[in-house]
C-alpha cells in the first residue's frame, strides 16, 4: 500500500490547491476563447465543434470530433506550436516532416529516390511523347534542390537519397530523345557566390533560375541579347518550408524579379479561367498567403503567351513551379509560349501538339517535385486520348452506334456517390429532388474507402439498373490520412474495387465514371492542393476507364467558377448550378427525354 | 478517452471533479460510476453494453454464491467460464480461427473468420471481475450487496482502461469509506502529474525514434538496432508505468488508495526481479489465481516447472492475441526456469546481474514490440551484426537527435529525481521550487498535447 506521509501534509494542501485551481481556470479559459476557422500557419481549416447525433456518438465520430476541435482551438495554438518547435530544436532535431534544417537556420527539403517503377514510367512516358514528334525539339532542364547542390550547409548526420542518381538516371534516357540540360555543374561553381535558393521556400531563387536559364539559353541556341537589371520585389517572403515543417524562420527572403533593358510585348492567356493578363508578374500575390505567386499568379492548368518577339519559334514548356520564375527569360526568344501544368491537365496534349505546330517543346522540373509526381506520365502517354474523353460537345460516342442513340429514362440510373450525389434526390442538407431517390445511392461525406460506399454500390448493383454513374473523390482528397490524400494510384485501386463490386452483382451495367470537380478556385492554399490532387486523381481515373472500357466523362467544363457553390462552401454545388448544367448534361449524354 | 489527452485534463476531469466533490458522500460513488460510464462509452460508444452486462452478471454471480452457499463451487465455476468466454471469444476468436485455419488448411478446411473489434479494457475489467469472485469464494470478504458499489469497483475510470488491477479485498473497505482530503488531492496531483511527464514528455517523444527505426528493420547498422531496441524499451515502460502512475494520482484525489505497479524495473539485477517489480499487479493475480491454485511451488518438480510455463505463456497471451506474445511470455517462462534451476547456485555480482538482465529485457521487447516475426529476426540479426555494419549516418542522426532524450529516460528511468524530490522537501526554498517546477511540467505537458496534431497542409509541392 502506497501509504502518504503526512509531514508535508502543507505543501500537499497548498499544491491541491493551486492544481485545482490552474484545472479550472485552463479549462474555463479555452472554452471561452473564440474559436478560429482558418489557420494561416498551418494553411488548413481548423476543426468546428462536432455535430452531435445518435448515429455520430455510436460511431465514435462525435468523440473524435471534440478531441480535434479541443486541440485545433486551443488558445494561442500558433504561439505554442512555435515554442515547442524551439524546443524540439535545444534537444537536437534537425528535421521535421521531411525539411532538415541547418545551422544558419536555412531549411531543405529531403529527397526520396522513386521507386524503380516510377523511374521506368516516367523516362518511357517522356521518350515516348518525344519520339510521337520527330520533328520538334525536345529539351529537358531536371533542376538539383538544395539538399543536393548546398551540401556543405547541411548538418552532418542527413539522411536523404542523392538526387544525382535520380538526375543522371533521366538525363541518360532523355538524351536518346533531345537535349538535357544539366545545370549542376553552373550551380556547384556559383553556390557561394550567389544565393541560389530561398533559406525558407523550397523554389531557387530568380538569381537561381537566371543561371539555369543561361544553359538553357545555350541548349536551345538562342539569339536574343537582353541585358537585365535586377530588383527586389518583396523582402519578407516566409516560404512554404516554415508552415510545413513547424521550425522558426531566421530570416525574411527576398523575391527579386529581372527587369530587361528593352520591355518585350506579349499577352498572357489563362485558358481555364479565359481572363488574360499584360503581364506575366501579378503584383497583387506579394501581400496574399504565397508571395512566390507574384509570377504568373500561381500554378494553371493551361496558360498560353503571345510575344512580339521577332522569331518563328514556338514553345510548349511542360512543368512544376520552379518554371514559374524563369519563363519571364524567354519572352524574347519564341513567337508564342505554352505552359501545361500536368497536375491540373486535363485535356489532350496529343491535339495540344498537333493543333499549334509547337517548334520545341521543354520539360522543366525540379527533382524533389518530379520524383513524387504521378501526373506527368498519364498526361504524356494520353491513354484515354480521344477514345472515351468528350469534348466540347456533349454528343462524343464510343465506336457502337447503337450507342449513339439508345435512350434512357431517368429510371434506368442509378447515382453512386457522395453529398454531390446525395443533393441530387432527398437526402441530406440539400434535398435538390431533381432524380427521384430510387435513383440516388449515396452517403453524406462518404469517402471511396468507406462501408457506407460499397454498401451503397451494393445496394445500386442489386437494383439492377441500366447504367451506374459514380461519382466519389471529393471527400477523399480531403481526408485527414495524408497518405490517402496524396495517393492517387492507392485511390484508383480503391475505385477500382468499388466498381468490380458492383460489376459482380450488375454485371450487364454500363459503367460511368464522373471527373471529381474542383473545390473551388479560391487562393487559399488548402483549396488549391485538392485541386491538384483532384487532378492527379482524374488522370488515373481516365486511364482506368480506357483500361476496362468504362466510360469516363469529364465534367470539368461544366464548372464555371465559385458561384457554382451553395452557400459558399466551396464544396456543395446550387440547385441552379445542377439545373443548368449537371441535369441537361446527364440528360442530352443518356438521351433522357424532359418529361416535365 | 486517455488521460493524457486534452479532453480528459480540461473537459472531463474538472466536470467530474466539480460534481464529485459537490455531491454529498453517500452521492460520490453512483456520481463517479455515471462518470466512468461515460468515460468508457466516450472509446466505446457500443462495447460498453458488454461491460455492463458483464458487471450484472458477476455480481449476481456473487450473490448467488452468498445465498446457495452449498452450490458456491459450482456457481464459481459458472461465473469463472462465462468471464473467460466472454474475454476468450472478443480477444482471442480472431487469433483462434487464424491459427486454426493455418494447420486445417493443409487439409483444405477453413473456418469462416469474422472481424470482432476488441472491447477496450476487457482484459482488466474480466480479471479484476474474476479476482472479486474467486476471493469471495475464498470467503476473503462479505459478498458486494450494493450493485453501484460493485459496478464502481469493476469501472472506476482511474483504472479501467489500463490498469493497475485491483483486487477486490485491497479496496473493499475505500468502496464504502475513504478519507478524502486537501492533502490526498495535493498528494495524489504531484504523482498525477508524474505519471503525466513520463507519457508525454517522455514515452511519446522516444516514441516516435522507436517506430522510425522500427520501419527500417530490414536495413540497420548494429547501433541503430540497438539504438531501436533501446528507444522502444523505454517508450514501453513510459508508457505503461506513466498510466499506472496517473491512475494511482487520480485515485488519490478521488480518495482511493491503489497499489504501486512499478517499482523501477531497470534496475533489477535478474530476471526474477524484473518481474517482481514490472507491472506488479499483473503478476500478484496470475500469482494468486492460478498458480497457487496449481499447487505453485509446493509440488514435484516437474508439475512446478509445468505451473511456471503455463503462467508465463498465458502472461504472454494476456498481452495480446497473437503468436508473438505467446512466445515472448514462454521466453521469460525458460529465463525464469533457468535462473531459478541453475543461476542460482552461483553469484554474480549485481552489475552483471544488471546487465544481462538489460540485455535479456531488451531482446524480449524487440520479440514483444515486432509486427511479425520476420521484422523480429531482421533487428535481432542485426543487433548481433549478422550482416550489417556497425554504425551509418542513420545511427549518427538517432545519436544525435536522439541522445538527449534517450538519456533523460534512463536517469528517469533510476529513483534519482524521487531522491531529489525527497531532499528538496526538507526546507522551504526546496519545496517552493518543487511547486513551481511542477506546474511548469504540467504547461509542458498541456503544450505537448496541444501540438501534437499540427498538421501542415503539404501545399508546398507544387
Amino acid at each position: 500500500m502506497k501509504k502518504m506521509n503526512s509531514k508535508n501534509k502543507t505543501f500537499h494542501k497548498i499544491f491541491a490547491v493551486l492544481f485545482l485551481v490552474l484545472i479550472f481556470e485552463l479549462a474555463l479559459f479555452v472554452l471561452i476563447f473564440p474559436d478560429r476557422e482558418y489557420s494561416e500557419s498551418e494553411k488548413r481549416p481548423l476543426a468546428a465543434f462536432p455535430t452531435l447525433s445518435l448515429s455520430t456518438i455510436t460511431d465514435g465520430s462525435f468523440m473524435d470530433g471534440i478531441e480535434d476541435w479541443q486541440a485545433d482551438q486551443f488558445p494561442f495554438r500558433d504561439q505554442l506550436m512555435q515554442i515547442k518547435s524551439q524546443l524540439n530544436i535545444w534537444m537536437g532535431s534537425i528535421r521535421s516532416q521531411d525539411v532538415y534544417r541547418c545551422e544558419d537556420g536555412s531549411l531543405m527539403e529531403a529527397f526520396q529516390m522513386p521507386s524503380e517503377d516510377t523511374l521506368k514510367a516516367q523516362a518511357e512516358a517522356m521518350t515516348g511523347f518525344a519520339s510521337r514528334y520527330p520533328d520538334t525539339s525536345f529539351y529537358f532542364c531536371l533542376a538539383p534542390t538544395a539538399i543536393s547542390v548546398l551540401t556543405d550547409k547541411l548538418p552532418t548526420a542527413t539522411l536523404t537519397d542523392d538526387q544525382n542518381q535520380y538526375i543522371d538516371y533521366m538525363q541518360d534516357k532523355f538524351s536518346t530523345v533531345g537535349k538535357f540540360i544539366d545545370v549542376r555543374k553552373i550551380f556547384t561553381e556559383k553556390k557561394d557566390s550567389t544565393e541560389l535558393y530561398y533559406h525558407t521556400d523550397h523554389h531557387w531563387t530568380t538569381d537561381g533560375a537566371y543561371l539555369a536559364w543561361q544553359e538553357i539559353y545555350k541548349a536551345m541556341e538562342l539569339t536574343s541579347e537582353v541585358n537585365y537589371t535586377s530588383g527586389v520585389v518583396c523582402n519578407t517572403f516566409l516560404g512554404s518550408l516554415v508552415s510545413a515543417s513547424g521550425f522558426p524562420a531566421q530570416k525574411y527572403d527576398s523575391i527579386k524579379i529581372y527587369i530587361p533593358t528593352e520591355e518585350p510585348v506579349y499577352t498572357v492567356t489563362y485558358t481555364n479561367s479565359q481572363t488574360m493578363s499584360a503581364s506575366v508578374y501579378s503584383m497583387e500575390h506579394l501581400s496574399g498567403n504565397d508571395p512566390y505567386e507574384v509570377f504568373f499568379g500561381g500554378n494553371h492548368p493551361r496558360l498560353q503567351i503571345r510575344t512580339g518577339a521577332d522569331s518563328t519559334r514556338k514553345l510548349l514548356i511542360v512543368k512544376d513551379s520552379y518554371a514559374n520564375c524563369l519563363v519571364p527569360f524567354m519572352l524574347h526568344d519564341f513567337s508564342q509560349i505554352t505552359i501545361i501544368d500536368a497536375r491540373y491537365y486535363s485535356d489532350d496534349i496529343d491535339m495540344e501538339m498537333q493543333s499549334q505546330g509547337y517548334t520545341d517543346v521543354l520539360f522543366l522540373y525540379n527533382a524533389n517535385t518530379l520524383s513524387e509526381d504521378n501526373t506527368l506520365v498519364p498526361v504524356l502517354n494520353n491513354v484515354a486520348g480521344s477514345l472515351n474523353t468528350p469534348s466540347e460537345d456533349t454528343s462524343t460516342e464510343e465506336d457502337t452506334s447503337e450507342e449513339a442513340t439508345t435512350k434512357y429514362t431517368i429510371d434506368d440510373i442509378a447515382f453512386i456517390g457522395d453529398s454531390r450525389t446525395l443533393s441530387l434526390s432527398s437526402g441530406g442538407r440539400l434535398a435538390y429532388q431533381l432524380v427521384p431517390s430510387t435513383s440516388t445511392y449515396a452517403t453524406w461525406g462518404g469517402k471511396i474507402t468507406d462501408d457506407t460506399a460499397s454498401d451503397n454500390t451494393l445496394a445500386a448493383a442489386k437494383a439492377g439498373k441500366k447504367v451506374g454513374i459514380f461519382w466519389f473523390g471529393i471527400n477523399d482528397v480531403q481526408s485527414s490520412d495524408h497518405a490517402l490524400r496524396d495517393d492517387a494510384n492507392q485511390f484508383r485501386s480503391n475505385y477500382e474495387k468499388l466498381i468490380d463490386l458492383y460489376r459482380k452483382n450488375n454485371p450487364d451495367s454500363k459503367i460511368v465514371i464522373l471527373s471529381i470537380l474542383t473545390t473551388s478556385v479560391h487562393e487559399k492554399d488548402y483549396y488549391a492542393k485538392q485541386n491538384e490532387n483532384i487532378a492527379a486523381y482524374n488522370a488515373q481515373l481516365k486511364a482506368l476507364c480506357s483500361e476496362k472500357g468504362y466510360t469516363y466523362l469529364d465534367i470539368t467544363k461544366l464548372f464555371t467558377g465559385d458561384e457554382c457553390f451553395a452557400e459558399n462552401d466551396y464544396i456543395h454545388f446550387s440547385k441552379d448550378w445542377y439545373v443548368k448544367n449537371f441535369i441537361p448534361f446527364i440528360y442530352n449524354r443518356f438521351n433522357i427525354e424532359l418529361s416535365n | 478517452m486517455i488521460f493524457s489527452s486534452l479532453t480528459f485534463l480540461l473537459l472531463f476531469f474538472p466536470i467530474t471533479l466539480l460534481l464529485y466533490f459537490l455531491v454529498p458522500n453517500r452521492a460520490k460513488n453512483i456520481v463517479l460510476l455515471l462518470f466512468s460510464l461515460i468515460f468508457y462509452s466516450w472509446g466505446e460508444p457500443v462495447y460498453i453494453i458488454l461491460m455492463l452486462y458483464s458487471i450484472l452478471l458477476n455480481y449476481v454471480c456473487g450473490l448467488m454464491m452468498d445465498k446457495y452457499s452449498d452450490m458456491r463451487k459450482h456457481i464459481l465455476i459458472f461465473g469463472v467460464c462465462i468471464n473467460l468466454f466472454m474475454l476468450g471469444f472478443f480477444k482471442y476468436a480472431g487469433f483462434l480461427t487464424e491459427s486454426l485455419n493455418s494447420v486445417l488448411g493443409t487439409f483444405g478446411i477453413s473456418i469462416p473468420q469474422r472481424d470482432i473489434a476488441l472491447p477496450i479494457g476487457i482484459s482488466f475489467y474480466t480479471f479484476q471481475a474474476l479476482s472479486y469472485l474467486i476471493d469471495l469464494y475464498r470467503e476473503k470478504f462479505p459478498v458486494q450487496k450494493n450493485i453501484i458499489n460493485f459496478a464502481l469497483y469493476i469501472t472506476m475510470f482511474p483504472q479501467l482502461i489500463a490498469g493497475p488491477i485491483v483486487r477486490y479485498e485491497s479496496i473493499e473497505k475505500e468502496l464504502k469509506h475513504r478519507i478524502i482530503s486537501l492533502e490526498k488531492v495535493g498528494y495524489g496531483s504531484l504523482i498525477f502529474i508524474e505519471g503525466l511527464a513520463m507519457k508525454v514528455l517522455l514515452a511519446n517523444q522516444i516514441g516516435l525514434v522507436a517506430d522510425e527505426l522500427r520501419a527500417l528493420a530490414g536495413s540497420l547498422s548494429v547501433t541503430s538496432a540497438w539504438l531501436s531496441a533501446l528507444a522502444y524499451f523505454f517508450q514501453i515502460y513510459f508508457d505503461f508505468a506513466g498510466y499506472s502512475t496517473m491512475a494511482i494520482g487520480l485515485g488519490h484525489i478521488l480518495g482511493f488508495t491503489f497499489c504501486k505497479n512499478f517499482d523501477y524495473p531497470y534496475l533489477s539485477t535478474s530476471v526474477t526481479e524484473f518481474w517482481r517489480r514490472w507491472h506488479m499487479s499483473l503478476g500478484t493475480w496470475f500469482r494468486e489465481y492460478v498458480y497457487i491454485p496449481l499447487g505453485g511451488n509446493r509440488v514435484s518438480t516437474i508439475k512446478h516447472i509445468r505451473n511456471i510455463l503455463i503462467v508465463w505463456m498465458l502472461t504472454g497471451l494476456w498481452h495480446g492475441a497473437a503468436w508473438n506474445f505467446v512466445l515472448w511470455g514462454l521466453y521469460y517462462g525458460l529465463l525464469l526456469l533457468f535462473e531459478k534451476f541453475i543461476l542460482s547456485k552461483i553469484n554474480l555480482p549485481k552489475p552483471i546481474g544488471w546487465l544481462y538482465t538489460t540485455i535479456l529485457v531488451l531482446i524480449g521487447w524487440v520479440l514483444f514490440s515486432s509486427e511479425n516475426l520476420s521484422q523480429c529476426m531482421q533487428i535481432l540479426s542485426a543487433m548481433f551484426g549478422i550482416g550489417n555494419v556497425l554504425f551509418d549516418t542513420t545511427s549518427l542522426y538517432y545519436l544525435m537527435t536522439g541522445g538527449f532524450m534517450l538519456i533523460l529516460c534512463a536517469i528517469c528511468s533510476t529513483p534519482l529525481l524521487k531522491w531529489l524530490k525527497e531532499k528538496l522537501l526538507h526546507f522551504a526554498l526546496g519545496k517552493l521550487f518543487l511547486g513551481c517546477l511542477y506546474v511548469v511540467i504540467l504547461a509542458l505537458c498541456i503544450l505537448f498535447l496541444v501540438v501534437q496534431n499540427y498538421n501542415p497542409f503539404l501545399y508546398f509541392r507544387f
